[in-house]
């Protein structure tokens, strides 16, 4: 049990908690009995019971309920994005950290015109044509990302080439593609797992602001962002139910965020805390 | 490199990816599937009389053109002022634009106005109090800070001082012109909302340039040759911790102009998060798209310029 100290609490508190966050989205109605799209006139807007752990909505239905139930939308949501980020941004990132200066600067350049966007504007602009589903806000928000990833990869590759293993590997014979593969990609890996968590962070906060305006996905599919936006009409009578949305919501983005940090402190030995 | 050369270099780069985003631009709308003249032209497109109407806007916006050339007349129109009518209103994107912009402009500036200040108070003290549980304290209240959703955190602000205190208005706006003391208090809460990002981006930033400031050898010749410690850490180190923060900025208000968009909706603000807003729910395309390039534009150039300066004000960088 020794490898556990090394591990650190706050590291296995988060991964028992990212275990048990999957296990809700794969099983949601093993955590809860009600129906997350009940209509019951007798219980609109309820505030917090026994019955109902965080009160119930404008249809009756059990907010706590439908938060866990839209639990899948979300992991689909920030996986998803964070996956298309990385399968665009990885391998133009080693492309251009192994390219000369045209196809490099050719490639750099389109990402820092994507970056150069307001997140938020940018995705305003093509849900407002391409319509809202959870697969087009994956699209968007993982084209968006994209450059994140790419200007790692890149960056880490040009850093990485001039190691010396992967130049002993190179001396050795063994091809370019090889090298990339498996000297130069598993020793970024500590970075991109930092990288990770702070985007899919970033994809819960830019659906919930998205979903504010309007522009989430729509009935009957529902996330915890517009659990968020459908409260907002009601929180002057029934302030529970705009608190719990928005609290998850702060609540896994935080801890996503805080994974971030440790991961980073997992790969990089030097950045490890001084004080124990 | 001679610093003229890598200038030159930059604004070329900086022209190049300009073009880049006036592209993108242009693609986000005509990749739509389906009819642009149909969406150009809005609700009026299912006018029986419609399809007189749909081939005039096709010839008027080269719909039956190559792509090429559809993009060329569009960039042209763009570049001489022109960034066509609202197809709702008939009044010019420009000026819709024009009008937009106080609200969020004075948003955004008031937040970095707030927000700089108090990031380098909070940075720097904690900086000149490092420990552990300093440390862990930054680290997660700037985390908090960052991974509450603004559109969540302005309703909170909303219910309890408004609704249950009833201290402030719950939204709306008032220029400055007009009543300057309505303006204030119809901005503080908004602009609270959007401090609470800025301040846990920039105070993470300053408490890590400032252990750093603080470690090097310069200030521990400071300490030796015996400057009081307020001096050392208000003159020296402050300064020097500080003044990469003009790029930070910079590249925030990208994201700062992003969450004042979400922050005016909570607020009903009418900005450019209003009339963003309303031209989607309209499908009136050509406001969307105006609206987003020029802001982008306009952060793109902010980013550029606070770069710029940085590296006429820090000879560290200038080299």
């Amino acid at each position: 049990m020794r490898w556990l100290k090394g591990v650190g609490v706050a590291r296995l508190l988060l991964i028992a908690t990212g275990i048990l966050v999957l296990t809700v989205a794969l099983w949601p109605e093993l955590f809860v009995t009600h129906d997350p799209t009940a209509v019951d006139s007798d219980s609109i807007l309820q505030s917090a019971s026994w019955e109902h752990p965080l009160g119930t909505d404008e249809a009756g239905a059990d907010v706590l309920a439908r938060l866990v139930h839209a639990t899948q939308l979300e992991v689909v949501i920030a996986a998803g994005s964070v996956i298309i980020a990385l399968v665009i941004g990885v391998p133009s990132g080693l492309l251009a950290g192994n390219s000369g200066k045209l196809i490099d600067g050719g490639i750099s350049s389109g990402a820092s015109a994507i970056l150069a966007f307001p997140m938020v504007l940018f995705a305003i602009l093509v849900v407002s044509s391409f319509g809202t589903t959870a697969l087009t806000l994956v699209g968007i928000i993982g084209f968006v990302f994209a450059p994140r990833v790419f200007v790692l990869v890149r960056a880490q590759t040009k850093a990485l080439k001039e190691r010396e293993f992967v130049v002993a590997a190179r001396v050795t014979g063994i091809s370019p593609r090889r090298t990339m593969a498996r000297h130069v990609l598993p020793n970024m890996a500590g970075p991109l797992f930092t990288l990770i968590p702070q985007l899919m962070a970033e994809a819960l906060l830019i659906e919930a602001g998205l979903s504010f305006l309007g522009l989430g996905v729509q009935l009957p599919d529902s996330t915890w962002g517009t659990i968020l936006e459908s409260s907002k009409d009601y929180y002057v009578t029934s302030p529970g139910y705009a608190v719990a949305a928005g609290l998850t919501i702060t609540i896994a983005a935080g801890l996503l965020m805080a994974s971030g940090e440790l991961a980073a402190e997992s790969f990089n030995p030097l950045k490890k805390r001084r004080q124990k | 490199m001679p610093a003229i050369t890598r200038t030159f270099l930059e604004i070329a780069r900086l022209v190049f990816v300009l073009w880049l985003v006036s592209v993108l631009a242009f693609l986000a709308l005509r990749l739509t599937p389906g009819d642009p003249a149909v969406l150009l032209l809005g609700p009026q497109a299912g006018h029986e009389d419609a399809e007189a109407l749909l081939a005039q806007v096709r010839t008027e916006m080269g719909f039956d053109q190559p792509w090429i050339v559809q993009y060329g007349i569009w960039i042209g129109d763009i570049l001489r002022g022109d960034f066509g009518n609202s197809s709702r209103s008939g009044v010019s994107v420009l000026s819709l634009i024009v009008n937009a912009v106080p609200p969020t402009l004075w948003l955004v500036l008031l937040s970095v106005m707030v927000s700089v200040p108090l990031s380098i108070a909070i940075g720097m003290w904690a900086a000149s109090h490092r420990n552990g549980a300093v440390d862990r304290g930054v680290r997660v209240v700037t985390t908090m800070s960052i991974a509450i959703p603004g559109v969540w955190l302005g309703l909170i602000l909303i219910i309890f001082f408004s609704v249950n205190l009833g201290v402030l208005p719950s939204g709306g706006y008032v220029s400055p012109l007009i009543d300057p003391g309505g303006f204030i208090r119809h901005m503080i809460l908004p602009v609270a909302t959007l401090s609470v990002f800025l301040t846990g981006v920039l105070t993470r930033f300053v408490y890590a340039e400032g252990s750093d400031v603080l470690r090097q050898d310069y200030m521990r010749t400071a300490t030796a040759m015996g400057i009081p410690r307020r001096t050392r850490i208000f003159r020296y180190a402050t300064r020097n911790a500080v003044l990469p923060m003009i790029t930070i900025v910079g590249v925030q208000i990208g994201v700062l102009v992003g969450n004042a968009v979400l922050v005016e909706a909570v607020f009903g603000i009418g900005g450019l998060g209003q009339l963003l807003l309303s031209s989607v729910l309209n499908r009136d395309y050509q406001v969307v798209q105006g609206a987003v390039l020029i802001t982008t534009v306009v952060v793109v150039l902010v980013g550029f310029l606070s770069d710029m300066a940085n590296r006429l004000i820090d000879p560290r960088i200038a080299k």
